[in-house]
């Protein structure tokens, strides 16, 4: 009975006013609006700069604890050997498609050749700078994450975001220590991409459920399960040839103009921690 | 980034809306959502509208319908976690992020709801007994 006394229901709760809520709420709307009329920037980036190491550090002692618990769950050497066999793979796999991509990019630049030689134009290089994950959107609706690397590091939006497995997502907003990067994974975000078997070409959309889709692919394509799918370099914002994901699942029907595929990401969204964002310099 | 996740600041304002309601808790809960917005890298507006929402609604219901039984606060937190979230939506709508459809909320908000509710329980009767201790 003690606990049926103690709940709040018997009378323990203040009211709380109408005015002062609706007052809030209002506040909240206008704060809001100011934030899309991209008035609160300053205010963001300030107290971005200061959240950034304390984000940090969270996110490195939750990173910490977490690989604790894992030691603790698995078995040492199961673990170990798992690793290794598991890098492996993913070197294997990582290699073939590279040498694939290769052996495409090799016949295309003999083609090429002559004519760059003749009509020299600017070129790119990549450089790469290594950021931390420092915060999710915790929302769950939208698929961003912030990263501790900003303008100092010479971050600018649209530059595409990558982990040794293949594409993030792109940069979309930039602070003075912290970038905003848009996950391939949020619902809004479409990526220009091609598949690597059959060369189909589409675009590739997020899902609420963390997968991917893959549009606007043609009819007569043949696409198989298993494919890779790759960015197009299309659009310009992204390089050519990052890896997006695997073709898991094919939906064709006869009267659709077009067909479209379910990827399976190729980075692990759930355990995202060092992200590399590729910076395009041109000389 | 799985479907169903806890969301530990709804339940701490949900709590004190039960435990202690008036308007320190809107203050908190807005102060609370526009923190959440700022460095969560979302889009602003979200968590500093629903929260508040949060903790009036939870502030009403108690103060009008006064439960005796604490379990009844299941229901009602799986209640108001569907109704932040479509507040959330709401307004990510209104802001212009347009892309949330009928399935993320089937995906993401009900698993979420019925996990933040069941925590919410014993949340709530923690709380509320610490804030009469802390009265008497």
């Amino acid at each position: 009975m003690s606990t049926i006394k103690s709940f709040p229901g018997s009378g323990g709760a203040k009211k709380a006013s109408w005015r002062f809520f609706l007052l809030l709420i209002t506040l909240g709307f206008l704060l809001s609006m100011l934030y899309k009329a991209g008035l609160l920037n300053s205010a963001q980036n300030f107290i971005l700069t200061i959240a950034s190491p304390i984000q940090y550090g969270l996110s490195f002692a939750t990173s910490s604890f977490r690989q604790i618990v894992d030691s603790l769950a698995e078995f040492r050497n199961l673990r170990k050997e798992n690793e290794r066999l598991r890098k492996e793979l993913e070197r294997l796999i990582i290699e073939n498609i590279q040498l694939r991509e290769l052996e495409a990019e090799n016949r295309t630049l003999r083609e090429l050749l002559h004519f760059t030689q003749e009509n020299p134009i600017f070129d790119y290089t990549t450089a790469r700078v290594t950021a931390r994950v420092i915060g999710f959107d915790p929302s769950g609706f939208t698929r961003y994450i912030l990263i501790n690397a900003g303008q100092k590091e010479g971050i600018a939006p649209g530059m595409a975001v990558v982990t040794e497995r293949g594409l993030v997502g792109r940069v979309v907003n930039v602070y003075k220590n912290t970038a905003k990067v848009l996950l391939i994974t949020d619902p809004s975000s479409s990526v220009s991409a091609y598949l690597q078997g059959s060369q189909a070409t589409g675009m590739v959309e997020g899902t609420p459920d963390g997968s991917l889709i893959m549009r606007y692919i043609p009819l007569e394509a043949k696409v198989s399960v298993g494919e890779i799918a790759l960015t197009s370099g299309l659009g310009g914002t992204l390089p050519k040839g990052l890896v997006i994901g695997q073709v898991i699942e094919i939906e064709k029907k006869d009267y659709d103009l077009f067909q479209e595929v379910r990827l399976k990401p190729s980075v692990d969204f759930d355990r995202l921690e060092l992200v590399l964002v590729l910076k395009e310099v041109s000389h | 980034m799985g479907p169903a996740r806890v969301d530990f600041i709804f339940i701490l304002i949900l709590s004190w809306g039960f435990a202690k309601g008036g308007n320190a808790a809107l203050a908190w809960a807005f102060s609370a959502g526009l923190f959440m917005d700022l460095i969560s890298g979302g889009p602003l507006g979200p968590f500093t509208i629903s929260l508040p929402a949060v903790a009036f609604l939870a502030s009403f219901i108690y103060e009008h319908i006064s439960p005796s039984n604490p379990f009844s606060s299941l229901p009602i937190a799986l209640l108001l976690f569907i109704l932040y979230d479509l507040f959330k939506v709401a307004i990510l709508s209104f802001i212009g992020y347009n892309f949330i459809k009928a399935e993320s909320i089937a995906l993401i908000t009900l698993p979420s709801a019925l996990l933040n509710a069941v925590i919410a329980v014993p949340a709530c009767l923690l709380l509320s007994r610490l804030y009469r201790r802390g009265e008497v």
